[in-house]
């Protein structure tokens, strides 16, 4: 068969599974947030994003909140209340108190605290149960086709893997967008880090020495560091200006003399000290072991990511209790794991 | 991007109408791209929000659509491109994934992988021409170049995948 013939095969494959996937809601311009958007609460992204996460969409079951609902009910209930720290001055806070901005979305009479929202008309989503919720509270809660969903302040406490109101809800809270520095981890060289076209800097430059990263067994982390703040005038000159950055366990300076025969545009090799793959092995692991219920008081698992560029696994969930951290604490490097966790304990 | 090169008519669509005609066909040409169903709808997304912040403007293009396609096919470069939050992006959605695992089994086949592989402008060009069924004059404007060097990616593209998908099965 010609290319031809497999490209037209190829794509009317394709063609016919993108017309079975659902359209979702465009975005909205008022809700439009600044682009580094914090993945640290993924309610924040429902809230901060509404009908502009228009990626999470279609009908049937919803993956995440299945899994989600089976690593709530599957932990033990022993670490579910947060250390107290009861003072002698204060009254003690409640015990297992939790407060933080969510996505509510129920389906009638079951409401939901979300971990991860599929943001389709009505949105849908998994997560933790949530008892005591009067929407009559919540007159700002969207209902369409039977559905009320609401994004909201929540304050509850944690009680056998059930999250339970204490307070009417508030409104949700604007969420602060985390700033990710990309700036490279390299001295800059005299007048700053400039693009000069020069010999190998064209895409396909860029793409061959970013083989030759992805390809070593010590690497550490890579990414590139635009050089046009505009990402716009970036699209029109359809060149990398960027720094490529990559860091290494290994030899830096072999790496170094690899890279630049292949790519002429600004580099940064620097050392570095968790090796890649070995994080994407360790995020795998974990992922198994808190999906399967073996690590206990995490509530509600939503996510979990490798963060190379800072050594770190990163797990994302609705409540994650101390006696969870302590558990991960005891099997991994100290400050290897880090969390994101949705409802943080009130002190 | 400027729209200079992009004719101006005065009838104006509402935004809603075009993304929902456009959603799917602008994903296929991101997720071809990249190769990734997550980082296609980040793509996506963004392309879309950035339409949309101009959308007064972009409306009143001949096509609106080559609009928001020029930013997805300028910016499908490299999933490195987009760093961290690109990982971020990869690691949040993997279970959300599954629920487009009929996407991420069409654009890993060999002749997508092969497309990936060509020069930038080959890829775009072929993505484009195959996939949306785009007129070469349409694509020459989508990529802000030449219907001559469209053609001339076309022909380098093809005989390029003609060598590599040779090494390949019949699948697709």
């Amino acid at each position: 068969m010609n290319p031809d013939d497999r490209l037209r095969r190829a794509a009317s494959r394709l063609n016919a599974e993108l017309s079975r996937m659902p359209v979702p809601r465009p975005p909205k311009k008022s809700k439009r947030p600044a682009l580094a958007v914090t993945l640290g609460a993924v309610a924040s992204v429902a809230v901060i994003w509404g009908g502009a996460v228009m990626l999470r969409t279609g009908g049937g079951p919803v993956p995440v909140g299945g899994d989600s609902t089976t690593a709530a009910t599957t932990a033990t209930t022993a670490g579910a209340r947060p250390s107290s720290t009861a003072s002698t001055t204060s009254l003690p806070p409640e015990p297992g108190l939790y407060r933080g901005t969510v996505t509510v979305i129920d389906e009638g009479d079951n409401p939901v605290v979300c971990t991860v929202v599929l943001d389709s008309l009505p949105p849908q989503c998994g997560g933790l149960p949530l008892e005591g919720l009067d929407w009559s509270d919540v007159p700002w809660a969207e209902t369409a086709q039977g559905v009320t969903w609401a994004d909201m302040s929540l304050a509850a406490t944690l009680e056998d893997g059930r999250l339970r109101i204490v307070e009417p809800p508030g409104p949700a809270e604007p969420k602060a967008g985390e700033e990710v520095d990309f700036t490279p981890p390299c001295e800059a060289p005299l007048g700053g880090w400039v693009w000069i076209d020069g010999p190998r800097s064209t895409d396909v430059d860029f793409q061959r020495a970013m083989e030759y990263v992805r390809s070593q067994p010590d690497l550490s982390a890579a990414w590139v560091y635009s050089l046009i703040d505009d990402p716009y005038l970036a699209d029109q000159t359809g060149r990398q200006e960027v720094v490529l950055v990559a860091v290494f366990t290994g030899d830096t300076t072999a790496h170094e003399k690899a890279i630049t025969a292949l790519w002429g545009g600004p580099l940064c090799v620097s050392q570095g000290t968790t090796n890649a793959a070995d994080l994407a092995k360790i995020q795998t692991e974990l992922t198994d072991l808190v999906q399967g219920g073996s690590v206990p008081g995490i509530y509600g698992f939503g996510w979990s990511y490798a963060d190379d560029r800072l050594g770190k696994v990163v797990l994302g969930a609705i409540i994650v209790t101390p006696e969870a951290r302590q558990w991960v604490a005891g099997r991994y490097a100290p400050d290897l794991v880090r969390y994101e966790a949705i409802l943080q304990p009130v002190d | 991007m400027t729209d200079a090169d992009i004719p101006v008519v005065a009838a104006a669509e509402p935004f809603e109408s075009f993304f929902s005609r456009e959603y799917r066909s602008v994903l296929g040409l991101a997720a071809v791209l990249t190769g990734s169903v997550p980082a296609a709808e980040d793509l996506a997304q963004d392309a879309f929000i950035a339409t949309m912040k101009d959308w007064e403007r972009v409306a009143r293009l001949d096509n609106p659509g080559a609009w928001v396609r020029r930013i997805v096919a300028n910016r499908s470069i490299s999933l490195f491109r987009r760093g961290v939050s690109e990982v971020k992006a990869l690691a949040r959605l993997t279970r959300i994934d599954a629920r487009h695992e009929g996407l991420g089994v069409e654009i890993s086949l060999d002749v997508w992988r092969e497309v990936r592989r060509l020069p930038k402008r080959q890829a775009q060009v072929i993505a484009l021409t195959y996939l949306l069924d785009t007129p070469r004059k349409e694509v020459a404007t989508i990529l802000g170049c030449s219907e001559e060097t469209v053609k001339t990616h076309l022909e380098r593209a093809r005989a390029r995948l003609a060598t590599r998908l040779s090494d390949h099965g019949g699948e697709a």
